[in-house]
């Protein structure tokens, strides 16, 4: 057995400061919607604008209405080259619900994620049809120093 | 395929100022807790009231004890009330088993989270658990413990 230490931990152990943005962080959100009408299939939605040093905390919601017949209809939270960074495509036909952001495989990645205020979230759409009509609403949790 | 904005976007674009209630708004924890002693099977626990303006941040835990003997249906929703405005005992979480041994459910607006992720709160509507115990009348006994996230500007 062997006793290791994070990164805060090991500068803590040092008598250095550990930075208040990792441990005691201060949380702000960021919450936005969009009314969609005949959505193009294949859109993107940008949703905010994170500022300069927000950390992704983990956590977030996507709820929408009930926004297309189309079988294969689909939501995902990203970042532009990251499509799918918070959310992988979800399956939003047929009646309202909602989705718990989750990287999945790619919380290793995005746990912590600094956003350098030129990065939006944006919401990726997928589907057969152009006829998303209904309310999309999005809510992230950030940390800072 | 389309570009397209949200309401913040919109504004951001516009060199307008995005509401700071929207864009980096910050955040509340709302807890409490309620020891049930022989609650009757059907009854509405007043756990607090949200301050004018706090939004509902889409999260929050309901933690409890095992309220009834197995045999039961205990239940517990989590949900709104207020004076004059019909309940929705169910709004941030559907009834949940709570007879079989103590547990916690993460709050879930479910098909109605379209309505109740970002809802603002009008400083006199009260966040409340509401009990059952399906075709009894069996009575609760434990604790019962909510939080709430909410943000605001």
């Amino acid at each position: 057995m062997a006793t290791a230490y994070s990164v805060g931990y090991t500068k803590m152990n040092a008598q250095q400061k550990t930075s208040s943005g990792e441990w005691g962080g201060r949380l702000r959100f960021y919450y936005d919607e969009y009314e969609a009408v005949n959505l193009a299939a294949a859109s993107t939605i940008y949703m905010f604008m994170p500022a300069k040093g927000m950390r992704y905390a983990g956590l977030g919601q996507l709820a929408w209405d009930d926004l297309s017949d189309t079988n294969t209809y689909t939501l995902a939270v990203g970042i532009v080259g990251a499509t799918a960074a918070f959310l992988a495509a979800t399956d939003a036909v047929a009646a309202a619900d909602k989705a718990d952001l989750d990287s999945g495989a790619a919380a290793i990645t995005y746990l912590g994620y600094e956003f350098d205020g030129e990065t939006p979230v944006i919401l990726t759409t997928a589907g057969l049809a152009a006829d998303a009509t209904g309310t999309i609403k999005l809510g992230m949790v950030v940390f800072a120093a | 395929m389309s570009t397209v904005y949200s309401v913040g976007y919109t504004q951001y674009l516009a060199n307008q100022k995005v509401a700071a209630g929207k864009w980096g708004a910050r955040m509340r924890l709302y807890f409490d807790e309620y020891e049930a002693v022989a609650l009757a099977a059907a009854s509405t626990i007043y756990m607090f009231i949200p301050a004018k303006g706090q939004k509902y941040a889409g999260f929050g835990q309901l933690a409890v004890d095992k309220l009834g003997a197995a045999a039961q249906r205990a239940s517990v929703g989590v949900g709104i009330t207020a004076a004059g405005v019909a309940a929705v005992p169910a709004a941030f979480l559907a009834l949940s088993d709570t007879h079989t041994a103590a547990d916690k459910f993460d709050l879930d607006a479910g098909a109605a989270a379209i309505d109740y992720l970002g809802y603002e709160f009008d400083g006199e509507t009260a966040v409340t658990v509401t009990t059952d115990d399906t075709g009894g009348a069996n009575t609760h006994t434990g604790t019962i413990k909510l939080a709430m996230w909410t943000f605001f500007v």
